[in-house]
């Protein structure tokens, strides 16, 4: 068992989210309201510390050794996320040592996660498509299925799912393109 | 892009599931072709998007399962430290139990399940004061808004025993319910409410209404009241038709 969390998230298998819900929400909240945080802080933070961890995980930056250390790294991730986003605030408040949110890691990995306005801005594109090409997107490039795949959890035939792919994917690079010049 | 490889391949290329030998050829091809490379560029950075995006939706949907578990397992209303523990150990027992299930079954929301996740809203509820001078109905409200809908619940049946009639009191202790599990209470509560033409908290209980169907997978039922609410002149139209829509593709 000690593994299957760690693939689960390597799969983009939501079950790895649920899991980390579970074993963590509880003590990421507790430590968020204690020092200066609300009950909305704790579920941007929980949410931006997930992302930040799959990101990590899939860009190998996270040297797996056993799910303990997984659910340690994440906190970790979260503490570091609350720091920042404390002097955002420009809050000067320095959090306690706590053996459960202080794992010792690589501090370049945790300076260079992935941020807030990132994320926002991601899912702000994404929700400008309609749900049909956010439907085959997420299961192209996120579930990573097989056209034959796709094409039958959506209802096209190959060559025409081949050919919605293609306009969404364009669409997609549009919004994508005209972010980065209004930037 | 001129290359002979298409998107499918560029990122199966990305997702490392290329073989060996092709993900040579592969890496030769864009070292003599720019555009090539430039396109596996970009393709990360799209898959990137929709990748952190796609997590973003499931966390939200899995925030909103989490949180409203959290509150079904929260029992009475005094405020002790008994009471604290015993949420607690409620709590904890209830969370052991679903991570029990889910290690036994591995069971997946059903579909409805998430159309249900993906639906239901609280209520903004109405403004209420917060001072000495504040009623029963805005104690009530404040606590609909702080998400402990058990005390709220409490609170909205207390004054609905005095004023049995009055819909506003139904429709906010239905909600209550449909969030501590009890939706056959719930459905009792917003089927009694008015539904007399231009009456907008009529038309909340029914798409109300039409959510809890759905989650009890009572979609026939619920897809009748949907189809009351698709006029064009009614707040819940549009949402209505979507998710109509909605129920349709999963058949």
């Amino acid at each position: 068992m000690q593994s299957d969390l760690y693939q689960l998230l390597l799969n983009n298998n939501e079950a790895a989210y649920r899991e980390i819900y579970k074993a963590n929400y509880p003590l990421i909240k507790q430590y968020v309201l204690k020092n200066n945080g609300s009950e909305d802080d704790v579920k941007d933070l929980f949410q931006e510390g997930i992302i930040a961890l799959w990101d990590n995980v899939h860009a190998e930056k996270y040297r797996h050794t056993n799910e303990n250390m997984l659910h340690g790294y994440f906190r970790t991730i979260c503490k570091y996320k609350w720091m920042e986003i404390l002097r955002t605030k420009s809050k000067f408040i320095i959090l306690p040592d706590d053996e459960e949110f202080d794992m010792k890691t690589d501090e370049t990995v945790l300076s260079n996660l992935i941020r807030r306005e990132e994320i926002n801005e991601f899912t702000g594109i994404f929700s400008a498509l309609s749900d049909k090409c956010r439907q085959i997107l997420s299961l192209f490039y996120y579930d990573k299925k097989s056209m034959k795949e796709i094409g039958e959890a959506t209802g096209y035939e190959i060559s025409s799912m081949r050919n919605e792919k293609y306009k969404c994917i364009e669409k997609l690079r549009k919004l994508y393109t005209e972010r980065l010049v209004r930037r | 892009m001129s290359s002979k490889y298409n998107t499918e391949d560029i990122v199966k290329f990305i997702n490392g599931h290329m073989d060996d030998a092709g993900a040579d050829i592969f890496r030769q091809a864009m070292q003599e072709d720019a555009a090539l490379a430039e396109e596996v560029e970009a393709q990360r950075k799209l898959a990137r998007l929709v990748q952190v995006a796609s997590i973003k939706q499931q966390l939200d949907n899995i925030h909103q399962e989490y949180t409203s578990e959290k509150t079904n397992v929260i029992p009475g209303a005094k405020h002790t430290k008994t009471r604290y523990m015993w949420q607690w150990i409620v709590a904890a027992a209830a969370i052991a139990g679903i991570g029990l299930f889910l290690f036994l079954y591995r069971v997946a929301p059903s579909a409805n399940d998430k159309l249900f996740a993906e639906h239901f809203k609280d209520d903004d509820g109405v403004p209420s004061l917060m001072g000495n001078s504040t009623t029963s109905f805005d104690d009530a409200m404040v606590y609909y808004k702080a998400g402990d809908y058990q005390q709220a619940a409490s609170k909205f049946d207390l004054l609905l025993a005095a004023k049995p009639g009055n819909d506003s009191l139904k429709y906010y202790e239905a909600l209550c319910q449909v969030r501590l599990k009890n939706e056959d209470k719930a459905l009792q509560l917003l089927s009694a409410i008015s539904a007399t033409p231009g009456n907008e908290l009529g038309l909340k209980a029914k798409w109300y209404t039409a959510l809890v169907l759905i989650h009890q997978n009572k979609s026939k039922e619920a897809v009748a009241i949907l189809g009351k609410l698709t006029n064009p002149e009614f707040a819940y139209s549009k949402k209505a038709s979507a998710l109509l829509k909605e129920l349709s593709g999963d058949k």
